[in-house]
C-alpha cells in the first residue's frame, strides 16, 4: 500500500520531517538562508501538488532530494542569482557561536575548527557540494545520489573523489 | 573526529529555525490556498498568426492563377490565331468530357493534320459562310441567314463533309452545321470548337 499523503495533517508530518533536508540542500547549493527558504517552499508545494503515491519512506525521500536540487540548481541560475552578493551565511554560525558569552578556549578552537570544515566544502564548486553533502550527511550511496541528482553513477564517483582531493588540499587532512 | 562527523556536526547547525520552519510552511499553505491563476493563453505572434494564412491564401491564389491562365493562353492561342476576340475560355474538362473526341497530343496531332486536306473534309466551296467569333458567342451567315451559337466544347478530329468557310478576317476555316450545332475547324491552329445554338 503506498503513502500517498493528501490530508492537510500528513502533509503537515512531511513537511516537518524533511524540512531540515530540504533547506540544507538548498543552502548547500545557494549559500543564502533566504533563497533556501523559497526553494524549500517551492519543494513542498511541488510535493503537495504532484500528490504521487510513494512506495516506500526512501522513495519520498529520494523524490524530495531530487526535487530540492532541481529546485536549487533552478534558483542558483536565475538571474537574481547569478548578479546577487551571495553573503556567507554559514559563516554567521560559528561566529555567532564564537561571539556568544559563554565562549570557551574550547569552543573558540572548536568554532575556528568547523568553520574550516564548512569554510572548506563551502568553496567547492556547487556540484560538488551537493555531492559531498548527499554524501557525508545524507549517507547516500553514490547510486542513489546519482537518482537523486540524476547524473549516472560514474559521473558522482568521479565528482565525489574529485571534491575529496580538493578537500584533502584545504583541510591537508590524509582521509576524508 | 572524522571528517564525516565533523561535517555532519556542522552541517546540523545548518538547519531552519522555528522562525524559518513556520515560514516555509505558511508560505506553502498561503500559496496553496491562493487560487489558480488563469494562465494567459499565450498569443501567437502576430507575425505568425497572419504569415501562415496568408500564405495558404496566396498559394491557393497561384494554384488556381496557374491553371486558369494555362488554360486561357491555351485557348486565347487558337481562338487568337483565328482573328477573332481572344478572350475566351474553354476548360480542358469540357473537352475531356467530350467522349467522341480522342484526345491528341504531340506527334498524333500533326499526323493527324498532315492527313486532313481539304478535299477530306468536303471541299465544298462555299464563300458565302461567314463566321464571326466573339468572345464565347459565334455568328454564323450561310445563304443569307444569320445564326447564333454558344461555345460548348472542342474537340480533337474534325468531322467528315465539312464546308469551307472563312472567318470575318478572311481566314480560311471548315464549318458544318445544322440547326442546333456548328463545328468549326482552324486548319491553321489545328483546333475544332464545337457550339450549339444559343438558348
Amino acid at each position: 500500500m503506498g503513502l500517498s499523503l493528501k490530508t492537510a495533517d500528513s502533509f503537515d508530518e512531511v513537511m516537518r520531517l524533511y524540512t531540515p533536508t530540504v533547506y540544507r540542500i538548498a543552502f548547500t547549493r545557494l549559500k543564502n538562508a533566504a533563497d533556501s527558504e523559497d526553494v524549500s517552499q517551492e519543494v513542498f508545494l511541488r510535493y503537495f501538488k504532484a500528490n504521487i503515491t510513494f512506495q516506500s519512506e526512501e522513495h519520498r525521500k529520494a523524490w524530495l532530494i531530487r526535487c530540492a536540487v532541481n529546485c536549487a540548481n533552478s534558483a542558483a541560475g536565475s538571474a537574481y542569482a547569478r548578479h546577487k552578493d551571495n553573503s556567507d551565511d554559514w559563516e554567521q554560525l560559528a561566529d555567532s557561536e564564537m561571539l556568544s558569552d559563554n565562549v570557551t578556549e574550547e569552543n573558540f578552537e572548536r568554532g575556528e575548527r568547523r568553520k574550516t570544515v564548512l569554510d572548506a566544502v563551502m568553496s567547492l564548486p556547487p556540484k560538488y557540494r551537493t555531492v559531498i553533502y548527499l554524501f557525508y550527511f545524507e549517507d547516500l550511496q553514490t547510486d542513489e545520489i546519482a537518482k537523486a541528482t540524476g547524473l549516472r553513477g560514474a559521473t558522482v564517483r568521479s565528482q565525489l573523489s574529485r571534491a575529496r582531493e580538493l578537500l584533502k588540499k584545504i583541510l591537508g587532512e590524509a582521509e576524508l | 573526529m572524522s571528517f564525516k562527523d565533523e561535517f555532519k556536526q556542522e552541517m546540523s547547525k545548518i538547519s531552519p529555525t522555528e522562525e524559518q520552519a513556520a515560514r516555509i510552511r505558511d508560505g506553502v499553505y498561503k500559496r496553496l490556498s491562493e487560487q489558480p491563476k488563469p494562465t494567459k493563453k499565450r498569443k501567437t505572434p502576430l507575425f505568425f498568426a497572419a504569415a501562415v494564412p496568408a500564405a495558404a491564401a496566396l498559394l491557393g491564389i497561384f494554384v488556381i492563377l496557374r491553371f486558369s491562365l494555362n488554360n486561357r493562353i491555351n485557348v486565347n492561342e487558337n481562338i487568337g490565331n483565328t482573328g477573332n476576340a481572344g478572350n475566351t475560355a474553354i476548360s480542358d474538362d469540357k473537352a475531356a468530357d467530350n467522349d467522341t473526341a480522342p484526345s491528341l497530343s504531340g506527334q498524333d496531332k500533326s499526323e493527324f493534320t498532315s492527313n486532313v486536306s481539304s478535299e477530306m473534309l468536303g471541299g465544298e466551296q462555299k464563300n458565302d459562310i461567314t463566321v464571326g467569333l466573339c468572345g464565347t458567342s459565334c455568328v454564323l451567315f450561310a445563304d443569307g441567314e444569320k445564326r447564333v451559337y454558344q461555345l460548348s466544347a472542342r474537340a480533337n478530329t474534325p468531322p467528315e463533309g465539312m464546308l469551307s468557310a472563312q472567318t470575318e478576317n478572311g481566314e480560311h476555316i471548315f464549318v458544318q452545321f445544322d440547326e442546333k450545332t456548328l463545328t468549326v475547324y482552324f486548319p491553321k491552329n489545328r483546333d475544332v470548337l464545337l457550339f450549339k445554338t444559343a438558348v
